[in-house]
């Protein structure tokens, strides 16, 4: 052999020696590539860990505060973590209250269609992004002029509670269950 | 299968040639274990760029948010403890493997004609690579990261006429704020490694083009793949091994549980590894960074003997340390390839052998020196130190100086492991420094110190036996250690004239103290009274604010109120609806937040001590409210002082028992929390209360 430093012919394929080492090479990369992978892997799944919004009763608003038929948007506070962040009492969505007598019916201002807030308009819900109507029941109607309802499901309602008020015993506080839902989908899931 | 694939992507865009060429590269005499050091550098380099990868998708570089985010990653997400401590100890590697490979480098004299292009490639990689140390440092945004940097940009302020301004633009302001971590985060994620990436190809490329340099006698022909390969990758593995091990021994903070019922037992063996960090797995983190808490700031170890050099030069000589001597070295180091052209290559050779040699062995002894100097003597009377010490710093060594300096570290340590332990609970979001600024038995114990304990006592709940236990060595007010516990109440009800209560103060002789002295007797011989002062005690201690009981009810509630009723009601009310008649403080809830803040904001009010009181009220005068609720005190104080006539004495007893000091709603809470062992953050924006 010499110590010239031109290019030599390329080595013979697959002596045991050479084949052995190439395969101990492989496999230590797929040790090492394992140890840091799998942990790596599970790191940026680590968002399956995070919580959703607790879904618990809310006070809203008072039953006074409405009028027959008329819906108004309330906002809902709860004590939100976000990561590592406490925001003790933060504005964590809207809701549309409609009286009906002694009744309310509550629906999530988020479209079930893509989630942009839907508006009143009228005597109908309509959503500015892509033409989603609905009736004041929340049920889809026909956004007229030609137009086509993209949303999959009705407007979706939450869960209403009412209880007498604390300071005015003829009075009656309104309390929503508030929780988040999957859009773009015909079953109303709640996202977890 | 897999030969197919492989054939249709060679096929279409010839990879197969890119590697044969990359991996089948002849090693003129032969793979050698020595010629490892570059290949590891590599290994690790591409370590950094993983784990950094994954660091970025969680960090978030603001003033606000950096420290919690990194607490985040260490403390709460899946492995986050073990990538961030990957991370960490990674780029000590580095620095490691640096020394290393410039060492083999000028032994084999490989920066010699033709590599001189190669050396300064390697020479600016390094340059590069403690660029990235220095600026990751500070990403944490802790005390130790952020007083360290200041160093180092202060520095840059001092370099002649343009000095200011560059502190400036590097800075991102005049002070340290979201610029100074969105620049250094810039020049730490894509600047640098695009820098050295960049660097790194062009060194493999020049490196290509003249082979390894072997030895004169080496023979034969080995190749990189696989006879080289195999060698960098075990090496590889070890240091990798040893750097996993670095962070699974860890030099964290242990996180006490949280959840009630929650114990290192009861969480499962995946929650235990994964989030390991709660353990003290991984690497380290100091508090939030906080301008108005100082620390005693050192570099990482590797810039240790920079930060010593520093000690030689002082006053108007410190560019010698900051600039001339390592610009010097930079020079040398960049010029010692033209020291070995033609005859004198083996002069050139051994004289760039000395000076690297010489270099690392004057870091090292500088590194050494900077230590030690910082060893309380009792470490140091531990063998082998004491001779370290006669060794590198006899002459400098104060022991002073260093005692001061572990205080100043263990104090740091401490807050360390609050900041920590709070953060569990959520981080508020005005900003992680919040932390401990609203941190009751941080924060709230230095505002008791100074607004309460000029008066009162308190036992400092941290004494470690290095100070007084007693925050208070002469006070002229209670002792509010445990004020409001069943403990303390039932103390004060046989011993309220006694030395820790109203001995001290204006009410020794008052009639609480002499119904004290009286209890006192009086429960040393019938047992009948004395259990009912237990009673009176544990029925306060739960604060009571409820109806007064049904007569047939039997509870404690029941109990207490009857108890009271039968021995303190004589003076003392329970939720009175008059005020004119009542000459001892209103005991309903007595002891729990509202009636401490009803007492520290009016203590002369009449449910409180009212003309007994000799107290300041602490209320904010500067707030809003304050225009419009001062007034009546005023009145009140007015129609006081009339009724004192003209008795000077009486006078001035009235003016002090209206004396009010400014104290803000928020430094009151503090308090309030302090004295009542409430260890809650106070959030902002959060209604303060209970």
């Amino acid at each position: 052999m010499s110590h010239s430093h031109g290019f030599p012919a390329e080595p013979a394929e697959g002596t045991g020696r050479r084949r052995f080492l190439k395969w101990l090479t492989h496999g230590l990369g797929a040790a090492f590539a394992a140890t840091l992978g799998v942990p790596a892997l599970l790191y940026l799944l680590d968002p399956r860990n995070r919580k959703p919004p607790s879904g618990d009763f809310r006070p809203v608003a008072k039953l006074s505060e409405l009028k027959d038929g008329q819906p108004v948007a309330f906002t809902i506070r709860e004590s939100r973590r976000d990561a590592w962040t406490i925001h003790p009492s933060d504005i964590v969505g809207r809701v549309w209250l409609i009286r009906h007598g002694s009744d309310v019916t509550a629906f999530t201002v988020t479209c079930p269609h893509l989630g942009c807030s839907i508006n009143l308009e009228g005597d109908r819900f309509v959503c500015p992004c892509h033409n989603g109507t609905f009736t004041l029941d929340g049920k889809r109607t026909d956004p007229g002029a030609g137009r086509r309802n993209p949303a999959p499901r009705d407007m979706d309602s939450l869960e209403v509670r009412l209880e007498p008020a604390v300071d005015d015993p003829k009075d009656q506080v309104v309390w929503v269950r508030f929780q988040v839902f999957y859009q773009n989908q015909q079953a109303k899931v709640a996202r977890s | 299968m897999f030969r197919f694939l492989r054939d249709w992507i060679d096929d279409r865009t010839g990879l197969g040639k890119v590697i044969d060429a990359l991996l089948l590269e002849p090693i003129p005499g032969g793979a050698r274990w020595r010629y490892v050091w570059g290949s590891a550098l590599a290994i690790v380099f591409g370590i950094q760029i993983l784990t950094g990868v994954l660091l970025m998708t969680a960090y978030s570089p603001s003033d606000a948010t950096a420290w919690s985010s990194v607490y985040f990653i260490q403390y709460e997400m899946d492995f986050g403890w073990l990538i961030r401590g990957l991370h960490h100890f990674g780029s000590q590697t580095m620095v490691v493997l640096m020394g290393l490979h410039m060492l083999q480098v000028v032994i084999a004299g490989a920066h010699l004609k033709p590599r001189e292009v190669n050396w300064w490639l390697g020479l600016g990689l390094m340059g590069v690579v403690l660029g990235l140390s220095l600026t990751g440092y500070l990403l944490p945004w802790d005390q130790k990261g952020f007083y360290a940097t200041q160093v180092a940009t202060n520095i840059v302020g001092g370099l002649g006429p343009i000095g200011p301004w560059l502190q400036k633009i590097i800075v991102g302001g005049s002070t340290y704020g979201h610029h100074t971590l969105t620049r250094f985060f810039a020049l730490h994620v894509a600047i640098l490694p695009g820098i050295a990436i960049l660097l790194l190809i062009a060194h493999l490329w020049v490196f290509r083009r003249h082979g390894v340099t072997h030895p004169r006698k080496a023979e034969g022909t080995g190749w990189f793949w696989p006879d080289q390969a195999f060698r960098d990758m075990v090496v590889g593995l070890v240091i990798f091994g040893i750097m996993l091990g670095l962070v699974v021994y860890g030099w964290g903070n242990q996180v006490e549980p949280t959840q009630p019922g929650e114990t290192v037992a009861s969480r499962s063996t995946y929650d235990r590894i994964a989030h390991a960090g709660l353990d003290g797995r991984g690497a380290h983190l100091d508090a939030p960074a906080d301008p108005n808490v100082p620390y005693p700031a050192r570099p990482e170890w590797y810039f240790l003997f920079l930060f010593q050099l520093l000690k030689y030069f002082e006053g108007d000589q410190a560019l010698i340390g900051t600039v001339v001597i390592p610009g010097a070295v930079a020079v040398i180091l960049f010029a010692l390839p033209w020291l070995g052209y033609g005859k004198l290559r083996p002069v050139g050779h051994a004289a760039a052998v000395l000076f690297v040699i010489a270099l690392l062995g004057g870091a090292a002894y500088l590194t050494a020196q900077a230590w030690v100097e910082d060893q309380s003597p009792e470490t140091l009377e531990q063998q082998p130190w004491a001779s370290l010490k006669q060794l590198v710093a006899a002459q400098r060594y104060d022991p002073d100086k260093a005692r001061a300096f572990q205080n100043e570290l263990e104090h740091a340590d401490a807050r360390a492991k609050r900041a920590v332990q709070l953060a569990r609970e959520g981080t508020p979001a005005i900003g992680s420094r919040y932390l401990l600024r609203h941190d009751p038995l941080t924060a709230g114990k230095e505002l008791f110190r100074a607004n309460c304990a000029t008066c009162h006592s308190h036992d400092d709940p941290d004494a470690d036996g290095s100070q007084p236990k007693n925050m208070n060595d002469h006070p002229t007010a209670p002792d509010l250690t445990g004020w409001g516990t069943r403990d303390w109440l039932r103390d004060f009800l046989t011993h309220a004239d006694g030395p820790r209560y109203f001995s001290r103060t204006h009410l020794k002789s008052g009639k609480m103290s002499k119904w004290s002295a009286n209890a006192r007797e009086k429960a040393a011989r019938n047992p009948q009274f004395a259990e009912d002062l237990e009673t009176i005690a544990t029925w306060l201690a739960t604060h009571p604010r409820h109806d007064p009981p049904e007569e047939k009810a039997d509870d404690l509630n029941a109990k207490g109120y009857r108890a009271f009723d039968k021995h303190c009601a004589e003076c003392h009310s329970y939720r009175a609806e008059s005020f004119d008649e009542l000459e001892a403080p209103d005991l309903a809830g007595y002891g729990d937040a509202r009636w401490l803040r009803e007492m520290i904001m009016a203590p002369q009010h009449p449910t409180k001590y009212g003309k007994n009181n000799q107290m300041p009220g602490f209320r904010d005068l500067n707030s809003l409210a304050a225009s419009v609720l001062e007034e009546p005190f005023r009145e009140k104080m007015k129609a006081d002082l009339a009724a004192a006539g003209d008795d000077p004495a009486k006078k001035e007893f009235v003016k002090k028992a209206h004396q009010v000091n400014t104290l803000t709603d928020l430094e009151r809470e503090l308090i309030i929390r302090f004295i009542r062992r409430d260890g809650r953050v106070v959030h902002g924006g959060e209604p303060i209360g209970d």
